[in-house]
């Protein structure tokens, strides 16, 4: 196959890049690509072609995948063609050349020759890098030939690398001896697997055997079991007659007892203590009637030895009554003495106070003495009254003062002050300057404004070209309006239209007649088709021969040289006659044809009619179209006439359109322009007229300013000015305000004070009244006054106090007089010898005699109560003794006894015969429990019967045995519970199963591994084998001619190549060196001459490839990156000369490759193309 | 009317065949699958109170000697003892010589039937009368059938019998007997065991296999259980099979036809499955894929058919999780590649090829071969020969399949390390 023609449609950095690879001199083709990215685009694009672009693709930086696309021409080995054009996608990724018919998937497959993109790269496509590997491949592989020849052979590089692969990984899975491959590992995993499982079997036999063993213990035990319970049972009855003999005894001797108490009377459980309380009882009622007898005898001894004193009881109360009067008696004698001298020293102090404030009252009189309160509040009110009258006045006073003082420092300080000025014109002249507002700035905002309006004006003016004119005249400017502009618009419209019309019929009647021009062409062309003219000539020429033969028929021979005209009108006549028979045969075949194609010389001649028509159509079209064209033009000349006013020379009118709006845009902008100036001029008419009102102002109040300042500096100036002015006349408003308040304050106080001099006067007036009253005299002040009228009061308190004094002195005077005729009326009743004592000795006196005699009856009164309580007591002892004389028969009754003295012992053999009988009882039940169920008779009968000394070593052989028993009993208990355990862990659980389980995915995994590591091995073997088997078909012709090769690209450094035995017997290569004819081996060689030495078996791989099979072409990729010029030019030739067998195309991007196979190749010239991106 | 359970082959304890375990894997529903099987079948018969239960044979496996599987099985026939359901078994070609079948420690409600002659066993309550032998030896080539005891009369005559009948493919011929044997004995209802796949072999009178209850290898394939037979007077038996499985293997054809990447053929699978999982939900399946067609992708796979095995997994995985298992995967795809006239090239990969071909029809060459995977088969235990599908170096048939692959394997190395710019 060949690539006749590669177009790079759009794909990577190219558009529409077209190589023609179908001519030249040679089918050895250079691609040179200025740029790396060029050239490996267009290698990519190369592959892309063949076998389709890539779903991720990276050649779409400039074109959309949907876009891209690579077209191309192939020429086939039987010379067949195809182009097409492959585009990116999943499938239907081939075109025919128009781009939409779809070509079938395997369209390309004739060309291809069966080979894929794989082996295409390997075989037919090599890269510098495939080179230097080649290369290394050749030297690590020692050179050996089979692996040389078979990777070059089919363009592998990585053969050895694929042995390798195949040998570890062969080794990873299994090696004879070792653990760690994975079959073994896992043929170590089945081992262990298989032990578990064989260990966890549990086998029939085992399981029989524990439960027999169990069933046997089982028996044993019950067996033991019955025998233990019949020991244990004897030994019990031997027990309980051992237990049984001491009661046996026991109860002889309670029978014998019994005999000695058998007739004792049955007595009550509590006889004993009944008789005990009868015996006590009696013994102490005779105890008590004794001594009642000797109590009565005593306190009558007692009661005949008593006197009481009957008359002084009598009077008793008498008695006691004075005896408590004489403590009062006894005080009040005491009390007397002081009570009067107290007396006595009032009354003097109430006569030494009176005499000192000068009131005579020796008499005692106390009538002047009194106080009336009338009186005494009046004068207390004014002397009250007085003391305010007095801090008044001298309040007064003292503001009085303060006053004057102050107003004289104000009306100092108020002729310090300067004059008030009016300041009404200066105000008024700064408000209208306030009212303006920033009119300075506003005055510069609108300047620049106006200057830029005018410079966008000036500057809009000179950007449109049409008109010349000044800014002032814009308005007196004629514009024509808008209207007449879209008036011509659409006739100009109208008129190109009608232009075009007549065109595009001209041009569809010139093209008519082409066609027609063509078909006619192409109607002689297939034949010329005669015409009846020609048939007419044809017969004529016939007839003209016609004549020639008839006339030598006729035997007159022709006119030779008529003769030779005639003959020499048919080729390769040879005479008359057949010169003739051409004739008549061109004749008929003439009449047949004109027969025959009658259709088509009718077709013709209707064609040829159609054309002179369509001629005269042309004519009539081209007057119409001259006129369209002359009423354009006057059109055009209107339309200038219409600018003339303006005097400008008009554009089209959509362009003329524009301008007049700008025009009037821009007049509009002048007008605009003139307000802004003449708003400027009114601004600065307005601040002048108030600076000059603020300087006048200013003036007047004696401040100089000129009217050129700001306006801004002028009203400051004016506002500092006012300040001041009020400032001054608001403080002399103060002061004088001041001065008019404490003016009015003045003269308030001074009346205020007159007042108060007349309250004084009246007050003097009523307090002399006052005092008068009281016998004072009239200058006596409100002090003095004060004093008397307290000592008055004093002496009068005085006076009564001695008065009361004497009151109580008469009382007990009264009372002791009292007391003596009582105390005196009593001795002589009752104790005249006292006649001589004082009253309070007698009252003593009678009062012991009285305490004595009260004593006296009070101890008579209880002897009597004794001695009645003796009497009763006697009375009580008596009964009690019959009472217990009663029951003490009863219990004589009883115990069928005639003689209280013997009932005590009847009594303690009654209660032995009831001891003995209880006893006797609970020995019987006790026997009956030992006898387990037989009578007590029987038992005892039965006891009887054994041999008391034999039951202990019986009982302790018995023991002995059951010890035993039980020892044997629990060994086998233990043994059956192992047993029973064992059995229970046998208990159908899956741990065997589960290791079967187990072992089967071992085995699965084992499978698996089998399976890949057979296939790993075969592989390496039968790659071993193909290597082997390539070598020895085609060591000798493939070695040969890359022997050949390798010499010319050596440029004769080496004679060739050849294969020798290594030290192992292995065929290696080695290179021949000229002359001497030494060996190398391929490690010795240098690193190119590697490369080269593996470039040329691929080569001869390729040729040998070639010979029986369809040649493809071969890429080549810069690949002489690592040659000298001079191998490199070597190089170029023999891939040249390899481009005879079959196209080569060699990319590169340097370009002094190209121009050494420019300037070095001679025998085959290549063909350059240098890739445009 | 009464009812009963008509079941075979329940091989308790014998391992699912050479599975080989993953990560991912439902591990835990293959851990005695036979076990949970079986639980199942007594599940059944209690749920559904039924009144006896036969078991044609096999209940046991030959090779299988833990008596701890006995006593698990007296463990849970006990459980039907204890609702008064009667068990009826005879010994098959697999329990025969044991000493499991005939020696366990039965509860009362199991009857074994004896193998030196055959016996009739009457339920009075149900009119029914069971007629049983056991085998006596693993290979009986005898007809027991004919030897069978009369029919009662009034009673529902039931046969049990461990049978391949007139053989059946993949069982060996035991106790060989014809339908019209059986026909003969004037039975109501043949109960068969022996074949390990649910069959109705004739419906007068009644001819059944059970089939097996749980599959263990990709030749038992499908939905495994039990027939519960309901009888009815004067009706002919009703038969209804019942799954006891619990998880269930699926042998696959997946055609790759038209993939043109591995996504597609993992999709084209994936579907595949997918219906699989419906269909048998919500049992988990063992499925073994083989791929077969014409695909563009047969170099890539084939030449790295474990890179493919992990990726199958790997995607069943994600996308069915514990519910597929991939047992193996096969590769019998073709390269999609019209095979057309071959150049007459002599290049190395067509050496590589025509060798290949070659070695595949030479005697000595696959005997050479097999020499130089001795070291690895010496090695390998008699376990790994006990499985029919394992590779043998000295079956020729085997060793082209591997022959084939390795050549696949190669030329995508190859290509792999193949040069070209």
């Amino acid at each position: 196959m060949k690539i006749l023609k590669l177009n790079l449609i759009a794909f990577g950095p190219f558009q529409d890049a077209a190589f023609d690879l179908s001519g030249g001199a040679s089918d050895f083709h250079i691609l040179f690509g200025p740029n790396e990215a060029g050239k490996s685009s267009a290698l990519r694009a190369l592959r892309n072609l063949l076998f389709g672009i890539p779903v991720r693709t990276a050649d779409n930086f400039r074109h959309p995948h949907t876009a891209l696309r690579i077209g191309a021409r192939l020429a086939g080995p039987d010379g067949q063609e195809i182009a097409f054009i492959r585009r990116k996608g999943q499938n239907k990724t081939l075109r025919a050349e128009d781009d939409r018919t779809l070509l079938a998937e395997d369209a390309l497959a004739p060309f291809m020759g069966n080979i894929g993109q794989d082996l295409f790269e390997q075989m037919f496509a090599i890269g510098h890098d495939d080179l230097v590997r080649g290369g290394q491949e050749i030297i690590s592989g020692g050179g050996r030939v089979g692996q040389a020849l078979f990777s070059a052979g089919a363009g592998l590089i990585r053969l050895q690398a694929v042995q390798q692969e195949l040998t570890l990984a062969c080794d990873d899975l299994f090696k004879p001896a070792a653990q760690k491959p994975r079959i073994n590992a896992l043929l170590s995993q089945l081992q262990e697997t298989l032990k578990s499982r064989k260990d966890a079997l549990l086998h029939a036999k085992e399981w029989k055997d524990r439960e027999s063993a169990l069933h046997e213990t089982q028996t044993h035990l019950e067996a033991i079991g019955s025998r233990l319970t019949n020991l244990k049972q004897q030994r019990a009855r031997l027990e309980r007659i051992r237990h049984a003999l001491p009661l046996m005894a026991r109860k002889k001797e309670i029978d014998h007892a019994l005999v000695d108490c058998r007739q004792a009377p049955a007595l009550a459980d509590d006889f004993g203590r009944q008789r005990i309380d009868v015996e006590q009882g009696l013994a102490m009622a005779r105890n008590d009637l004794a001594r009642a007898a000797a109590d009565i005898e005593k306190i009558n001894g007692q009661l005949a030895a008593l006197t009481v004193p009957e008359k002084l009881l009598e009077h008793g109360p008498a008695v006691s009554a004075i005896q408590q009067d004489l403590g009062s008696y006894r005080k009040a004698r005491q009390d007397r003495p002081g009570l009067e001298a107290r007396m006595r020293l009032l009354q003097t102090q109430a006569a030494n106070q009176l005499s000192e404030i000068g009131i005579d009252n020796t008499e005692g009189k106390t009538e002047h003495l009194k106080l009336p309160p009338r009186i005494m509040a009046a004068i207390q009110d004014l002397a009250k009254k007085y003391e305010q009258l007095t801090i008044r006045l001298e309040t007064n006073q003292d503001q009085l003062d303060k006053i004057r003082n102050r107003m004289a420092a104000l009306a100092k300080q108020e002729k310090a002050l300067p004059v008030p000025v009016d300041l009404t014109r200066l105000r008024a002249a700064l408000e209208s300057a306030q009212q303006a507002g920033p009119i300075e700035k506003k005055l510069a905002e609108s300047r620049r404004a106006v200057s830029e309006m005018e410079t966008r004006l000036h500057n809009r003016l000179n950007r449109q070209t049409l008109w010349t004119g000044d800014m002032a005249a814009l308005d007196a400017l004629p514009l024509p309006p808008m209207e007449s502009i879209d008036y011509f618009a659409k006739q100009f419209l109208d008129a190109a239209r009608e232009i075009d019309r007549q065109k595009t019929d001209k041009a569809a009647i010139e093209a008519d007649l082409v066609n027609i021009d063509i078909e006619l062409t192409g109607m002689d062309l297939a034949q010329e088709v005669p015409t009846e003219a020609d048939l007419e000539a044809a017969r004529r020429r016939r007839d003209a021969g016609w004549r020639l033969i008839s006339q030598q028929l006729a035997g007159h021979a022709p006119d030779p040289s008529e003769n030779r005209e005639f003959i020499t009108q048919f080729e390769k006549a040879a005479g008359l006659t057949d010169a003739f028979e051409q004739s008549m045969r061109q004749a008929d075949r003439m009449a047949d044809r004109l027969r025959q194609e009658a259709a088509q010389v009718s077709r013709k001649a209707l064609r040829q009619a159609e054309k002179a028509h369509k001629h005269a159509l042309t004519d009539t079209i081209g007057a119409a179209l001259d006129a369209a064209v002359a009423q354009h033009d006057a059109l055009a000349a209107k339309w200038a006439t219409l600018w003339e006013p303006v005097g400008i020379v008009p554009l089209s009118p959509p362009e003329m359109r524009a301008w007049l709006a700008d025009m009037q845009t821009s007049i509009t902008r002048y007008a605009d322009l003139r307000a802004a100036r003449s708003a400027e001029a009114l601004m600065t008419a307005e601040l002048e007229s108030l600076k000059i009102l603020l300087v006048r102002a200013l003036f007047s109040h004696h401040k100089a300013l000129e009217p050129t300042r700001p306006l801004e500096e002028l009203t400051a100036a004016a506002k500092a000015c006012i300040a001041a002015g009020e400032k001054a006349a608001e403080e002399t408003a103060t002061v004088r305000k001041e001065l008019a308040v404490l003016e009015e304050e003045s003269s308030g106080l001074t009346s205020s004070r007159a007042r108060l001099e007349q309250e004084l006067a009246t007050w003097k007036e009523k307090w002399n009244a006052g005092i008068t009253a009281l016998s004072l005299t009239p200058d006596t002040g409100p002090g003095a006054a004060q004093s008397v009228i307290d000592g008055i009061r004093d002496a009068k308190k005085w006076i009564n106090d001695a008065d009361t004094l004497r009151k109580r002195i008469d009382g007990i005077d009264r009372d002791c007089a009292v007391f003596i005729k009582k105390v005196n009326d009593l001795k002589t009743l009752l104790a005249p010898e006292l006649d001589a004592e004082r009253p309070d000795i007698v009252a003593e006196s009678l009062n012991d005699r009285l305490a004595a005699a009260r004593e006296a009856a009070t101890l008579r009164k209880n002897l009597i109560d004794q001695l009645e309580k003796a009497r009763r007591d006697q009375a009580d002892a008596e009964k009690q003794i019959a009472e217990n004389n009663i029951r003490l028969d009863s219990l004589c009754r009883e115990a069928l006894c005639d003689e209280p003295e013997k009932l005590a012992e009847i009594e303690q053999q009654a209660r032995l015969k009831k001891q003995l009988f209880d006893e006797n009882e609970k020995n019987e039940k006790d026997l009956r429990h030992l006898s387990a169920g037989a009578t007590v008779d029987d038992f005892i009968a039965e006891a009887g019967s054994m041999d008391a000394d034999a039951i202990g070593p019986e009982t302790e052989r018995m023991d002995a045995e059951i010890n035993t028993l039980e020892k044997e009993s629990a060994a086998l208990n233990q043994n059956a519970g192992v047993l029973k355990k064992e059995l229970e862990s046998m208990d159908g659980r899956a741990a065997a199963a589960g290791y079967a389980e187990e072992a089967e995915a071992v085995l699965a995994s084992i499978d698996a591994e089998v399976a890949q590591y057979c296939r790993l091995k075969i592989a390496s073997a039968i790659l071993s084998r193909t290597i082997e088997q390539y070598r020895e078909k085609y060591q000798g012709p493939m070695i040969r001619r890359a022997s050949e090769l390798f010499r010319q690209m050596t440029l004769g450094s080496f004679t060739g190549i050849r294969a020798e035995y290594d030290e192992k017997g292995d065929p290696v290569l080695v290179g021949i060196r000229p002359h001497t004819n030494e060996q190398v081996r391929v490690e010795g060689m240098s690193d190119g001459t590697a490369d080269q030495l593996y470039l040329a078996l691929r080569l001869a791989g390729l040729e040998q490839y070639l010979e029986n099979s369809a040649a493809l072409p071969f890429v080549v990729d810069d690949i002489l990156l690592r040659f000298d010029d001079r191998r490199a030019a070597a190089t170029l030739n023999v891939l040249a000369e390899l481009s005879k067998k079959t196209q080569v195309i060699f990319f590169t991007h340097h370009q002094h490759l190209v121009d050494l196979a420019n300037s070095e190749l001679r025998a085959v010239l290549p063909v350059i193309h240098t890739m445009a991106v | 009317m009464f009812r009963f359970i008509h079941t075979a082959d329940i091989h308790i304890d014998s391992p699912l065949h050479r599975l080989e375990a993953y990560d991912g894997a439902p591990v835990s529903d293959i851990r005695q699958a036979s076990r949970r099987a079986f639980e199942n079948l007594i599940d059944l018969a209690l749920s559904e109170s039924v009144d006896f239960v036969l078991i044609a044979g096999d209940l046991f496996d030959g090779d299988w000697k833990d008596y701890h599987t006995g006593l698990y099985f007296v463990s849970q026939v006990r459980r039907l003892g204890e609702a008064g359901i009667r068990v009826f078994i005879v010994a098959g070609n697999h329990d025969a010589a044991g000493r499991m079948t005939r020696h366990l420690p039965y509860p009362d409600n199991v009857h074994v039937f004896s193998a030196r002659k055959p016996e009739t066993v009457i339920i009075e309550p149900f009119k029914a009368a069971v007629h049983g032998q056991s085998f006596a030896s693993a290979a009986v080539s005898d007809n027991m059938a004919v030897s069978y005891p009369e029919p009662g009369g009034g009673y529902f005559n039931i046969g049990l019998l461990h049978t391949s009948l007139n053989g059946r493919p993949g069982h060996e011929n035991y106790a060989p007997c014809t339908l019209s044997d059986l026909a003969a004995r004037g039975y109501d209802y043949w109960a068969l065991g022996h074949v390990h796949r649910f069959e109705i072999a004739d419906h007068e009178p009644m001819v059944v296999f059970p089939g097996c209850i749980q599959g263990r290898h990709i030749r038992e394939t499908g939905p495994k259980g039990c027939v519960l037979v309901t009888v009815r007077e004067g009706l002919p038996p009703e038969t209804v099979f019942h799954p006891l499985d619990v998880i269930r293997w699926e042998s696959i054809d997946v055609d790759l036809t038209g993939a043109a990447g591995p996504e597609e053929a993992i999709d084209i699978l994936k579907d595949r499955l997918e219906a699989l999982v419906v269909e048998n939900d919500p049992i988990p399946l063992i499925v073994r894929a083989t791929f077969t067609g014409k695909t563009a992708i047969h170099a890539r796979i084939a030449g790295d058919p474990e890179y493919w095995r992990q990726a199958v997994r790997a995607s069943a995985l994600s996308a069915f999780g514990e519910r597929v298992w991939m047992e193996k995967i096969r590769i019998e795809t073709q390269p999609v590649q019209p095979p057309g006239p071959k150049s007459a090239d002599p290049g190395p990969l067509r050496e590589l090829e025509a060798l290949t071909a070659a070695i595949k029809n030479d005697p000595q060459v696959l005997q050479d071969l097999a020499e130089e995977l001795g070291p690895l088969f010496r090695k390998l235990p008699v376990e790994y020969r006990q499985d029919m599908e394992a590779l043998q170096p000295d079956d020729a048939d085997q060793m082209r399949r591997i022959i084939d692959q390795s050549h696949d394997l190669l030329v995508r190395r190859l290509m792999r390390a193949g040069g070209g710019t």
